[in-house]
């Protein structure tokens, strides 16, 4: 569960497994802008990736390339062994799989949190809406704010509705969670309830990739930190060695100015 | 107490009020002496009075010996007819053409882009005497009148459709049967959540059940060919045709903008949450996009919808008997033109202000909840 106390030894990722996405020379441009350079990075089940680095380096274009928000045009992507192409029946596949949360929640305003939750299940999974309901309220009391279940988005504060978020990406059973900046749009104050709930996340084993600058997250769940810098994948590395020893002369500078 | 905010705002609003009350009383007196001055009879009694005007064609059932306020009404019902013709098939196609100039198709969106620039950049009366027009040069007569579909025709003398005709009880139970049906479907896809493929067909053979079950008097009148016209059926002038086919042309062109303004003002992470949620597009443009821009396209669509009324006078310009044809009819006729105007002025603008309570209270249901 959830809380800190119930403590459980998260399934240690296993390399003969086969992964859970694999990139190799994966490319994308934006028109003359070569956004992602030679992207090979290959990520196993049940493991915690945290990417860092400079705005503007790539790393929503990369991890939004994984559920096709963005097309790439060179080099292969694979997910759960299918790979990702124009085949919109194998794209659609793979979204059901893939969870997103984003820096600006991106919640439907115009529904409930409750709607917002069951949206999904009953639409793409064909979910029965009692049971699509009792999803959403099992995923509310996990990121513990069931009794908001019946308010509207605008009504909830920007931590409140982050973890709505997480729990609707949740109720899709997704094999992978990607996380954009979950925290950056958040009043400092409410960094923690959210960052409490991918902490419990990633102890239940679920595989992430998080887009995100803070570090003590990074420290806590991370199995490797990788590191962008102008369209590139630069570094990438245990935190404890990318913390105290970064190989490249970038990570030390973006280190310096992240941790003053 | 004059530097009392409150009573300073009630002093000023009343003082315009005033003046225009008075200016509108002397207006009206001095207009109603000269009247009396030359003779001429005022007052709303004429109404009562056989017209003995002729009306071309109506929606309703008009004969001259009827009186001046049935001609009216007619004249009314025609206006009403064609302008709620042309919002509903306006708004229909004013969303399938916006959202498609949104699509990555090309020759579909050029498509609906080269319609949006006509319908916006011509005078709405050429189009309709162009139309006209092309009734003549590109129909054929009625002796070879064109078949598009089983039932329907269409030549120089218009349209002919299949006309549906049945008794006041069997259309009750059409009523009923429809009600419950729905119901069902809805209960139906609150329950599940969403709703079965095969509803509409199953709705629909059940209700064509249920009325063969009853022998309700239900019959439809096809359309006959009998050598120099058509029997049976109903009839669309070129008229009546024109004015709806252009002004909802015309219509749609303005429609689609908005629609597509509005698909634009809802941000592109409300997309992105969709897809990765694995709905598929048409899906999201349904419940996610479309709700959330009614709330930014109403206000202008109404604004649309008051011009489609404002236009439907334009039927004059194929001489088709609108309200306003009719009432200068009634003028000329009657000779009561300064209370032929009020009556034109009263019933334009409480047709368009009930069409504006109704777009503010639509407003009002779907606003957005904020804290
Ligand atoms: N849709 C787009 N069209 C053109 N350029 C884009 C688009 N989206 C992002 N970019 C550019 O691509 C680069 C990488 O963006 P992004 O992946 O958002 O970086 P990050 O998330 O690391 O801050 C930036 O320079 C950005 O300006
Ligand atoms: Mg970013």
């Amino acid at each position: 569960m959830l809380s800190s106390t119930a403590k459980r030894v998260p399934p240690m990722p296993d390399p003969n497994d086969p992964p859970a996405i694999e990139m190799t020379g994966m490319n994308k441009w934006y028109g003359n802008f070569h956004v992602l350079k030679d992207i090979n990075l290959t990520v196993l089940r049940g493991e915690k990736l945290v990417i860092c680095g400079p705005s503007g380096s790539g790393k929503s274009t990369m991890i939004r390339c994984i559920n096709r928000l963005e097309e790439h045009q060179q080099g292969q992507i694979v997910v759960d062994g299918v790979e990702l192409t124009n085949d919109l029946n194998k794209i659609d596949v793979i979204r059901r799989d893939i969870g997103m949360v984003f820096q600006h929640f991106n919640l439907f305003p115009h529904l409930t949190i409750l709607e917002n939750l069951t949206l999904a299940p009953i639409w793409v999974r064909r979910m029965r809406r009692e049971q699509a309901e009792q999803t959403a309220m099992y995923y509310l009391e996990r990121v513990k704010i069931p009794d908001q279940a019946h308010k509207y988005p605008g009504q909830l504060s920007g931590g409140q509705q982050q973890r709505v978020a997480i729990a609707r990406a949740l109720c899709m059973s997704p094999k992978i969670m990607l996380f954009d900046e979950p925290t950056s749009a958040l009043d400092p104050e409410m960094v923690k309830e959210v960052l409490d709930a991918m902490v419990a996340l990633a102890e239940d084993g679920m595989t992430m990739l998080c887009v995100t600058h803070e570090m003590g997250f990074a420290r806590q769940v991370a199995d490797r930190i990788v590191f962008m810098d102008k369209s590139e994948i630069i570094e990438m590395n245990t935190p404890a060695e990318f913390f105290s020893h970064p190989r490249h002369q970038r990570s030390k500078l973006f280190l310096a100015q992240i941790l003053n | 107490m004059l530097s009392d905010a409150k009573t300073r705002s009630i002093i000023i609003q009343c003082a315009p009020v005033a003046l225009a009350a008075a200016f509108a009383a002397l207006l009206v007196s001095t207009t109603f002496a000269n009247l009396r001055a030359r003779g001429i009879p005022i007052g709303f009694d004429f109404l009562t009075m056989p017209s003995r005007i002729v009306i071309s064609e109506a929606i309703l059932t008009y004969k001259s010996r009827d009186p001046y306020y049935w001609a009216i009404v007619t004249g009314l019902a025609n206006t009403v007819f064609i302008s709620a013709v042309v919002i509903v098939f306006s708004s229909v196609l004013g969303l399938v053409v916006g959202v498609t100039r949104l699509s990555s198709n090309p020759l579909a969106a050029g498509t609906c882009r080269v319609w949006v620039e006509v319908a916006r950049n011509s005078p709405p009366i050429v189009l309709l005497i162009f139309l006209y027009s092309l009734w003549w040069k590109v129909l054929p007569p009625v002796g070879e009148a064109l078949n598009p579909l089983p039932g329907v025709y269409a030549s120089m003398r218009g349209f002919v459709v299949p006309a549906v005709s049945m008794d006041v009880a069997t259309a009750g139970l059409l009523v009923i049967a429809l009600a419950l049906a729905l119901a069902a479907a809805g209960w139906a896809a609150a329950r599940r959540g969403w709703m079965p493929p095969l509803a509409a067909p199953a709705i629909l053979a059940v209700g064509v059940a249920g009325l063969w079950l009853a022998d309700a008097k239900f019959s439809v009148d096809w359309p006959t060919f009998t050598g120099s016209n058509f029997k049976g059926g109903k009839e669309l002038t070129p008229e009546l045709s024109t004015i709806l086919i252009g002004l909802t042309i015309y219509t749609t062109g303005f429609v689609a903008e908005i629609v597509r303004g509005g698909v634009l003002s809802v941000g592109r992470g409300q997309w992105d949450a969709g897809h990765s949620l694995g709905l598929p597009r048409g899906k999201i443009l349904r419940v996610i996009i479309i709700p959330q821009m009614l709330r930014v396209i109403v206000p202008p669509l109404n604004s649309q919808y008051i011009n489609v009324v404002k236009n439907s006078t334009l039927a004059i310009a194929v001489g088709y008997p609108d309200f306003l044809a009719v009432m200068n009819t009634i003028i000329s006729k009657s000779s009561h033109s300064i209370e032929g105007v009020f009556i034109i002025l009263g019933v334009y603008l409480a047709l368009n202000l009930s069409l504006s309570s109704a777009a503010n209270w639509y407003n009002r249901r779907i606003a957005i909840v904020e804290r």
